[in-house]
């Protein structure tokens, strides 16, 4: 084949190929209205499909995080605000993973609605705070709210 | 001001995340060290290509010049066209 | 007729030897002002800023991650409005900026997933997940790697550009998508710390270094375009007398310094 025939047909391969991963990944995005993730009222709500690989975020429950003492089991409550969804996981939680944390939990939701996870992703905030300032920030509220219970 | 850090080993520790933060560090400035670097270089070797380019010109029309002039004398058959190389130089001019 | 003679500044302005020669006067300084600039951001952002309570030490890579991202954002601006400029007015360094901006933006989109997904292993647990907003940057790569490739595409110069500018002109479509990803959809990225309308959610102390990185990469961004338009200048303007003459000036003087040291 003539050398600039020949170039100018790898470039329309290349153009072709690279034209239909970026319309593949605008689709891929946009499955679901683009959601990485279902929120817990839509899951208990029905609206998120059952026995489906999905993934739920949430804020992890003050005090609903229930460790196994022999194995790496755990389970914690997420919420939305509106409804909590109950997850199961067995592994090495994130470093960010905490309570009162948003967190995403993948896997599938079985029929006692408990969300049995095969990853756990810990989402965080845009919030950026040094140690001492958040330390004392959490000194004030803690401070706060002793105040309001003294006052009660 | 004082650094965050109480000692270099710490610096570099970054409380165990050290592998992340100089990994990451460490590829942006190889990536914009060569995205600085790399035009700087090319400058220098254009103008040396644009410099043999134009000498190679003149020295052509030198030559053609002579060879009139030789032709002229009656004797045209010495002259070597061993200068008159060199066909892809128009193809890269237009570029 | 009169707007057509009103708009012979402009013209001015695009002459490629115009840009040519002012630029060169004031590479030096800029080289010395982003150096300095980046080098305080680094060390600033690395060593002084304090860690932050949550994510400890590893939030450091914001000081790269975030202005790589920004200027791979304005950088596809400035590419795709040069672009415009070009089809409109068919102004010659418009389309050689419009070029050389590509390279540079695709380097900078590729400094931001790369430092993103190095930080996601510590803060999220993972390296890389589809959400959206990773995913829309991924597609900004793939608009820089397409006029690229556009640019060699053509045996033309002129239809190389123009092909050149009107996929960068249908990309830009996805500029706002990126900006917005994070509130339109749920997704594992954070939304911005950096707000036009309020306050940055981040305490000055970790916030002073990051403007000084933000501003050390808007200049690093115009030093490399500026350096790259330069070369592109001379690559398609070489057989005119001004670079012929420019050429021979610099070969001299190397010749002589060469020669110098030789000696």
């Amino acid at each position: 084949m003539h050398p600039l025939r020949k170039q100018r047909l790898q470039l329309v391969i290349l153009l072709v190929v690279a034209t239909s991963l970026v319309v593949g990944l605008v689709l891929y995005m946009l499955r679901e209205n683009g959601n990485f993730f279902y929120t817990p009222a839509e899951i208990i709500g029905g609206e998120a499909p059952r026995d489906v690989y999905l993934r739920a975020g949430g804020m992890v429950v003050d005090g609903s995080l229930q460790r196994a003492e022999d194995s790496l089991w755990v389970q914690f409550k997420v919420t939305d605000g509106i409804e909590t969804l109950t997850v199961e996981y067995s592994g090495i939680l994130p470093d960010l993973f905490a309570e009162g944390e948003a967190a995403i939990a993948s896997g599938i939701v079985d029929d006692n609605l408990v969300l049995q996870a095969s990853e756990i992703l810990a989402k965080h905030d845009e919030n950026y705070t040094p140690p001492e300032v958040a330390d004392a920030m959490n000194e004030a509220y803690k401070q706060k709210q002793e105040n309001k219970e003294g006052s009660l | 001001m004082t650094m965050y850090f109480a000692n270099f080993d710490q610096l570099i520790a970054m409380g165990g995340h050290g592998v992340y933060v100089w990994s990451a560090f460490a590829v942006t400035v190889a990536a914009m060290l060569w995205l600085a670097v790399a035009p700087v270089i090319k400058h220098r070797a254009l103008l040396n290509d644009i410099q043999r380019d134009s000498q190679r010109n003149r020295q052509r029309q030198r030559d053609s010049q002579r060879q009139d002039q030789n032709q002229q004398a009656g004797q045209s058959a010495a002259v070597s066209n061993a200068t008159t190389d060199s066909p892809s130089n128009q193809s890269e001019e237009d570029f | 007729m009169n707007l057509f003679s009103d708009w012979t500044w402009f013209h001015r302005l695009g002459s490629p030897r115009w840009f040519y020669q002012n630029s060169g006067r004031w590479l030096p300084w800029l080289s010395v002002v982003t150096l300095v600039v980046l080098a305080t951001g680094l060390v600033w952002g690395l060593a002084f800023a304090p860690a932050d309570a949550k994510q400890g030490n590893s939030f450091r890579i914001i000081y790269i991650h975030v202005p790589a991202s920004f200027l791979a954002l304005a950088g596809y601006y400035i590419m795709a409005i040069a672009g415009a400029v070009g089809l409109i007015w068919k102004m010659k360094l418009s389309y050689m900026v419009m070029k050389s901006a590509a390279p540079i933006g695709a380097v900078l989109t590729f400094i931001a997933l790369f430092t993103g997904a190095v930080w996601g292993k510590p803060t999220w647990g993972t390296y890389w997940v589809w959400d959206a907003r990773i995913t829309s940057m991924l597609i900004l790569l793939f608009l820089y790697a397409g006029v690229m490739a556009l640019q060699y595409a053509y045996h033309s110069v002129d239809a190389a550009s123009k092909a050149g500018a009107i996929l960068a002109l249908v990309g830009t479509v996805n500029i706002p998508i990126i900006y917005k990803s994070v509130d339109w959809w749920y997704t594992l990225h954070q939304p911005a710390t950096i707000k036009l309308t309020s306050a940055p959610s981040m305490h000055p102390d970790m916030f002073q270094p990051l403007l000084v990185m933000i501003a050390g990469f808007y200049l690093f961004y115009a030093l490399v375009l500026i350096l790259q338009t330069r070369n592109e200048i001379l690559r398609r303007e070489r057989n005119t007398s001004w670079v012929r003459e420019l050429a021979a000036a610099k070969m001299t003087t190397n010749t002589i310094a060469n020669e110098a040291k030789s000696e």
